[in-house]
């Protein structure tokens, strides 16, 4: 069973891609089956995964269209249990039976035969900025959301709209990130933010100039385990942990939706 | 600490040369005037402190220096002290020129080593500074005893004379033992503290002279000098007194009491051991304890955890030396950066909490109330169904490529 996490902002430039791809390898390091997928580009690999060749999933994805390559081998695996899925996976997943995509359906399954032929067990989906239509349908899709903020009064409003429609959307689990707070300030942004936005912050991690120019190896929260970002991340990797296991215990039960 | 460079001559040895040899003449006067010097006991252990003066002249400002205080400081020396038994003036100051000779080269070697290693900080430094200048002090008293030697042999002896002929061991153990073992004792004894202080002086900015902890040590020290003084000059006081008794009433003098003496010097030394140990605490707890205070301070401040009011307290601390208003800065400037931070502290919690509610609504409700909301969330079920029985289904077999 896998469950889809959307990591989501309501503007750019707020540490969505560190997150979505740490969290994604932390989940792994864990022993989870993590698939993540940048809805936001095919260019360009994102933090941690510099060995990803934009130019060979390309040549990949032509491949597997001529029929040339199995499905499974679209998935990049740049990790153990870690893999990098093609985005154009998951638009066409998303797009409505009838939209301008192609032939209705033609690439509509591709995705869950993906997901299940590599048993995942979470779908890491770093969406888009913003309240457009495919920020919209990917909290559609969405069973947890994480939403990402910075300490700062812009966007205030428009997380706060956000966090309505995904309730209204059926999001099951909804997080508050609290990235790149000052030094000091954290325990006072957690207070501030969990009373205007009257739910808990799953997690405050703190302002790491080094973490936006991280060429290091590989990814930061694996890398240094103990810094003070890498611990925070942590902190949401259990909150995601435990709501997984709520969600096992569910679908065990009874199987009704979050 | 820049690197001193020794130079054979120049205007700062001129000067140091004329400091140097006034210096050594009074100081080697004064002792022999104040009959410090117990050389007709012939005890090894004397007191001539001089004797660091062209050592130290030599370490601090070349070869030429050194020579030249030891020769001509120990000229007016003698010239100082036999001034009154001989009417001979300035001729009977070079009377005994070999062992002006043997000074200067006292001062000479030490000045030698300086030119290629002018520096006594650390430990060994030190010791190597002490090992050349013991060097010297042996070359320098050989050099006048042998010379001594020569002088008075038996086919043209000097006129100064008192023994012709002697033979050479008798120079060595009359003259040259005696006087290398004094001069080097002293040495050992007085060049490790001038030149460790020498090293680390600076007269040249006046703010020494305000210092408050200078006044305090001073203070100290000088309390703790006084004591032994005291006694000592009591005691010595008391016997004097005793023997005038005993002289009026007719008396012969009775032996030196040998046991209350040695009774008096021991308890002389164990009151100011004891003492000097009392103050010394007492000083360095008045000048730890506010320094481990503020150093707690600053580690609290690291943290960010030092109470406002903490600071305020160091920024009125009392006491006029320099740790006191170490204090006072350090509680001004922590106070200045606690204020700042709660300032921005509270203008970042102030940022936050402004959700217009109703706004919000108002905002949720535009976007819900379109058919393409209706149909996404329609399409959420869809999605959300499709995924489940997508992967809930065991994994269909992967489509054969090839």
């Amino acid at each position: 069973m896998t469950t889809i996490l959307v990591v989501h902002s309501a503007r750019r430039g707020v540490g969505r891609s560190q997150i979505a791809a740490n969290l994604a390898a932390l989940l792994a390091a864990m022993g989870s089956r993590v698939g993540l997928v940048d809805g936001q580009s095919e260019q360009s690999g994102g933090p941690g995964l510099e060995d990803f060749n934009p130019a060979e999933v390309r040549q990949r994805w032509w491949r597997y269209l001529g029929g040339g390559l199995a499905l499974p081998d679209l998935a990049w695996e740049v990790r153990p249990r870690l893999w990098l899925l093609p985005a154009v996976l998951w638009h066409a997943w998303l797009a409505p039976p009838r939209s301008p995509m192609g032939e209705p359906g033609a690439f509509q399954q591709c995705l869950g035969e993906l997901v299940a032929a590599l048993a995942l067990d979470w779908l890491i989906v770093e969406s888009g900025s913003g309240l457009g239509e495919e920020a919209l349908l990917a909290l559609a899709a969405a069973e947890a959301l994480v939403v990402v903020v910075r300490p700062d009064a812009q966007e205030v409003q428009a997380t706060a709209v956000l966090l309505a429609l995904a309730e209204q959307l059926g999001v099951g689990w909804r997080w508050l990130v609290v990235n790149q707070a000052p030094a000091g300030r954290s325990r006072a942004l957690r207070q501030a933010f969990a009373r205007a936005y009257r739910m808990p912050v799953a997690t405050v991690l703190p302002l790491v100039p080094e973490l936006a120019a991280w060429h290091g190896d590989g990814f930061f929260a694996l890398a240094q385990p103990t810094h003070p970002w890498s611990m925070g991340l942590r902190e949401l990797l259990a909150t995601v942990q435990r709501a997984g296991g709520w969600r096992g215990l569910a679908e065990r039960g009874g199987g009704h939706d979050p | 600490m820049e690197q001193r460079t020794i130079r054979w001559f120049g205007r700062r040895a001129m000067v140091a040369l004329v400091v140097g040899t006034l210096l050594y003449g009074v100081t080697s006067w004064l002792t022999s005037f104040l009959n410090l010097s117990v050389s007709a006991v012939n005890l090894s252990l004397v007191l001539r402190p001089a004797v660091v003066v062209p050592i130290l002249m030599g370490f601090f400002y070349g070869p030429l220096v050194g020579l030249g205080v030891g020769f001509f400081g120990n000229a007016l020396g003698d010239w100082l002290v036999f001034n009154g038994a001989a009417p001979a003036r300035l001729p009977a100051a070079f009377t005994f020129w070999h062992f002006h000779l043997g000074n200067g080269l006292m001062g000479a070697l030490p000045g030698l080593y300086a030119r290629y290693h002018p520096r006594y900080r650390s430990l060994g430094e030190v010791g190597a500074a002490l090992v050349v200048a013991a060097a010297g002090v042996g070359v320098g008293m050989f050099t006048a005893s042998a010379l001594d030697f020569w002088l008075c042999r038996a086919d043209a002896p000097a006129p100064w004379c008192r023994l012709v002929g002697p033979s050479f061991e008798f120079v060595m153990s009359a003259r040259f033992l005696p006087l290398a073992t004094t001069n080097v004792i002293n040495t050992l004894i007085l060049l490790p503290i001038v030149l460790y202080n020498a090293e680390r002086l600076d007269l040249r900015q006046a703010s020494w002279v305000r210092s408050g902890l200078l006044r305090r040590l001073l203070l100290a020290i000088l309390v703790s000098a006084a004591l032994p003084t005291l006694l000592l000059g009591y005691f010595l006081t008391q016997q004097f007194s005793l023997n005038q008794q005993l002289a009026a009433t007719g008396a012969s003098a009775p032996p030196l009491p040998t046991a209350t003496l040695t009774v008096q010097i021991l308890f002389t030394i164990l009151v100011s051991l004891g003492f000097t140990v009392a103050n010394a605490t007492l000083v360095a707890q008045s000048f730890s304890r506010p320094l481990l205070r503020l150093s707690a301070a600053a580690e609290q401040m690291e943290r960010g955890e030092l109470p406002e009011g903490e600071a305020q307290q160091l920024a009125q601390s009392e006491g006029g030396d320099e740790i006191g208003q170490l204090a006072r800065v350090f509680g001004r400037m922590a106070a200045e950066v606690i204020q700042r931070e709660a300032r921005l502290k509270q203008q970042i919690v102030a940022l936050r909490i402004e959700i217009d509610e109703a706004k919000k609504a108002r905002e949720v409700a535009e976007i819900t109330g379109t058919d393409y909301f209706q149909s996404l969330q329609a399409r959420a079920r869809e999605l959300r169904q499709g995924m489940k029985r997508a992967t809930s289904t065991p994994p269909t077999p992967e489509p054969v490529g090839e």
